[in-house]
């Protein structure tokens, strides 16, 4: 390329640390590559690293597979992490989730549809990362901004407590799986 | 009700709960979500969300409820309609009732949200009374204590309904229009506080009887008449027995503080740990006069100590910069301070409860 691009400080750190790269392989076996920093803000893939011990050496012979997210929502989040690997940690927090805007990068990275949403979801909860957590849960709270209880009774399909009888009722009436 | 709808800028919508309407198109599948990353999604919404989620159903509700989000502060504002205030984070959520019936009977009541002081959402509830709101959002926001302030026509209201209802009152504030002596009296007597706040107006002698003077409460503060100095006389000052007093536009004048605390040295207001007053009109206090005869140290300006208030949970610890120290008989340390144009008083008793080491 004749024009010198911007180059991120990211890819600067990079090169001069010659940073640890991991394999990982989807549920439909698409193979991702992952730097250290970005699967470290996944607490479930950097358990699973530690305790198989995996080094600089021999990281990249030995993809890791994660049977539970398939590569469309791993491509997402491999994306999210790479993106925010240098972020300053988040503070832990207890009963609420702190106050943040959503950056526009990761508002335009979560502009899917609800049923790709909630796998992502179902995804970022499994691999544990807190802060594309956060994020998600944000785009989905911000469903509930200005409706009515009726509203928000629809948008997130809550059951009347009728309902959640009738399906306690049902769940104890149908047989276990010996019967 | 149109004042209001022009103010908030908007026509309100009436919140109810019946059948959903047809025409939401967005479905989010919540509950198909583990328990964890619900939770998640619902303590990342604001406020007015959070509450509208827990009236949608009982199993919300609980888990609503075991998110353990807690109100910093609920005031009970009873004039001729009642008003419920709660603060929880940056969330306030104010409930206004209009109606003077019974507190267990359906009413109409205006839902004010905020956020940061900012008014950002607000409906109708019909159909829920008074006393079902209150016990709901005292399940969710997990709160205990309730400030409760008395305004103009609270008369209107059955006390002891209003205390069946907000039970554990901990701050009462009775404001100057709130009725008859002998309405106040009942109050006092139907609300067991911990703080008292009233006003020199609410007595036809323009200042509280004895019986108050002498309650054991951890804060009692009391207002002059409008316009006119407080009543209140050394003698009242010696048997208050509170642990924080503020009493304002004393119409006493130095000799009589010199003469109080004197009486505190000798051994009078033991529970006594602040007290804070002014003179009429805020005039400047001549120290001298104050100190007339006593044994006192003037501490450097630059020295800095820390009073633990317990009685307050904004701000539990005020710092004192210099002051001058003072000792009773039994060796118990104060530390006299004047502030604000040398118009207002603080006298603070280093009880070993009151030292702490940093704010």
């Amino acid at each position: 390329m004749s024009v010198e691009p911007e180059v991120p400080i990211v890819q600067v750190e990079e090169v001069r640390e010659n940073p640890v790269l991991y394999k990982i392989i989807s549920s439909d076996n698409h193979v991702f590559t992952i730097s250290e920093h970005a699967v470290k803000l996944s607490k479930t893939l950097w358990d699973l690293i530690t305790n198989l011990g995996l080094t600089a050496e021999n990281a990249l012979d030995n993809p890791i597979p994660v049977e539970n997210v398939n590569g469309k929502n791993m491509e997402t989040i491999v994306q999210f992490c790479e993106r925010h690997k240098y972020d300053e940690e988040e503070p832990e927090y207890t009963n609420y989730i702190r106050e943040f805007v959503l950056p526009e990068w990761d508002r335009q990275l979560l502009s899917i549809d609800n049923e790709e949403l909630f796998q992502l979801i179902l995804a970022t909860n499994y691999l544990d990362i807190q802060k594309l957590m956060d994020y998600c849960c944000r785009v989905i709270g911000d469903m509930a901004k200005d409706k009515t209880p009726e509203e928000l009774r629809i948008i997130y399909g809550i059951p009347t407590d009728a309902e959640d009888d009738a399906l306690e009722r049902s769940a104890s009436d149908s047989p276990g799986p010996s019967g | 009700m149109s004042s209001k709808a022009e103010y908030l800028n908007r026509p309100p919508q009436a919140l109810t709960f019946p059948s959903p309407p047809a025409v939401v198109t967005s479905n989010f599948p919540l509950f198909k979500l583990p328990d964890k990353a619900r939770r998640h999604v619902i303590k990342s919404m604001n406020c007015d969300e959070i509450l509208f989620l827990s009236l949608l159903s009982e199993k919300l509700k609980e888990t609503v409820t075991s998110l353990n989000l807690k109100s910093r502060l609920v005031s009970i504002t009873i004039t001729q309609e009642i008003q419920i205030c709660i603060l929880v984070k940056h969330f306030l959520a104010d409930l206004q009732f209009s109606s003077s019936r019974s507190l267990s009977s359906m009413d109409e009541m205006w839902l004010v949200f905020g956020k940061k002081w900012r008014r950002t959402n607000y409906w109708i509830s019909k159909g829920l009374s008074i006393k079902t709101w209150f016990e709901h959002i005292k399940e969710i926001f997990h709160f205990s204590k309730i400030d409760l302030w008395f305004g103009e026509d609270s008369i209107t209201h059955d006390m002891n309904e209003i205390r069946d209802t907000f039970n554990s009152c901990h701050e009462i504030r009775i404001s100057n229009n709130s009725g008859s002596e002998a309405h106040v009296m009942s109050i006092l007597k139907t609300f067991p506080t911990a703080k008292l706040m009233l006003y020199g107006d609410l007595f036809e002698n323009g200042e509280p009887p004895s019986e108050v003077f002498i309650q054991n409460y951890d804060e009692l503060t009391i207002e002059p008449r409008l316009a006119s100095a407080s009543t209140i006389t050394l003698e009242d000052l010696l048997i208050m027995n509170s642990r924080n007093i503020e009493v304002s536009e004393l119409s006493i004048h130095e000799k009589d503080v010199n003469r109080f605390i004197k009486h505190w040295m000798k051994g009078s207001n033991p529970r006594m740990e602040r007290i804070c007053i002014n003179f009429q009109d805020y005039r400047t206090i001549d120290i001298d006069l104050v100190l007339r005869n006593l044994n006192y140290e003037e501490g450097p300006a630059d020295r800095k100590r820390y009073f633990k208030d317990n009685s307050n949970s904004y701000y539990p610890v005020e710092t004192i910069c210099g002051g001058i120290d003072i000792w009773r008989r039994d060796g118990t340390l104060a530390t006299i301070t004047i502030r604000e144009n040398s118009a207002k008083l603080n006298m603070f008793v280093w009880h070993p409860h009151c030292v702490t080491d940093r704010r």
